[in-house]
């Protein structure tokens, strides 16, 4: 893990196991399986694959998810972006393309209560999908 | 949105079967099964519901003072929310798109959905994408040799 400036990079080529913290803004450009919690932006690259449960102020995704998102302000779901798990936020951008299977809660009163929302740690870092399991086709 | 004025090909929402109809037509009766069938665009300006079901081959709009309230709503042409909708299950054969002022709730199945900043959702299972219609093979009308 990186740091550049205010901004904390997991590399292209990493693979991350864990809890991350940050205060700024996130970047994953590789793999991480975990938790991700912080004040500022968590970006997900295009390349990027994550199976976390996020809390953060805001989430841009270009890349994977699979765990639950909590955005105390914006999620921007971007027409690259995959969300296989619950989205929980005050506002929301989902561009034509993205793909996203899970509950999804958008609204100032969801965005305060993310805080408080029910976000338990996916064993082994899968899809915890919470109530959110998408509908077999 | 300009259309074509050639035949569509629109597909029964009870039995599947694909069929061509005239661009103006605004209802119809399946030949596949012989009920009755809504192929004609839906514009919402005001209350409308609560129903059971809006059902129809077409698109559907909900302009900003528009509210639908249904069970179930199918629009195989697309969704278009400036207003607001409530309804236990959605489906729609092309793009959803939710405005900056709309109020959604409604287990939503669709192949696309824009979502705009400002949209409110209440909690909602979202599938997307998904092929809900099996529309992804339909060909243009008029585009077959
Ligand atoms: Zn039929």
């Amino acid at each position: 893990m990186a740091e550049s400036g205010d901004t904390t990079v997991v590399g292209a080529d990493s693979h991350f196991k864990g809890e991350l913290s940050f205060e700024r803004v996130a970047k994953i450009n590789g793999k991480f399986d975990g938790k991700i919690t912080g004040k500022g932006e968590l970006q997900v690259s295009q390349n990027a694959q994550c199976k976390a449960d996020v809390d953060a102020t805001g989430v841009q995704v270009d890349g994977l998810i699979e765990g639950n998102l909590n955005a105390k302000d914006t999620v921007k779901l971007n027409g690259s972006g995959v969300v296989r798990g619950d989205i929980t936020a005050a506002k929301m951008v989902m561009t034509e393309g993205a793909s996203f299977h899970g509950m999804c809660a958008v609204g100032p009163d969801s965005g305060r209560a993310s805080s408080s929302a029910p976000s338990q740690p996916a064993p082994g870092g899968g899809p915890t999908g919470g109530q959110g399991q998408p509908p077999k086709k | 949105m300009a259309r074509h004025l050639g035949p569509r090909l629109v597909q029964c929402y009870h039995c599947r079967h694909r069929f061509e109809v005239s661009s103006r037509a605004q209802s119809t009766s399946c030949p596949g099964c012989n009920k009755a069938l809504m192929v004609g665009d839906e514009h919402i300006t005001k209350l409308r519901g609560p129903l059971k079901e809006l059902r129809t081959c077409g698109r559907i709009t909900v302009s900003k003072r528009g509210r639908l309230i249904a069970e179930t709503i199918e629009a195989h042409g697309g969704i278009d929310c400036q207003g607001i909708i409530d309804a236990k299950k959605v489906l729609s054969g092309t793009t959803v798109t939710l405005g900056p002022k709309c109020d959604y709730h409604g287990d939503l199945t669709a192949p696309a959905v824009e979502m705009q900043k400002g949209a409110k959702v209440k909690p909602s299972m979202f599938a997307v994408p998904s092929d809900p219609l099996g529309l992804t093979e339909l060909p243009e009308a008029g585009e077959s040799g």
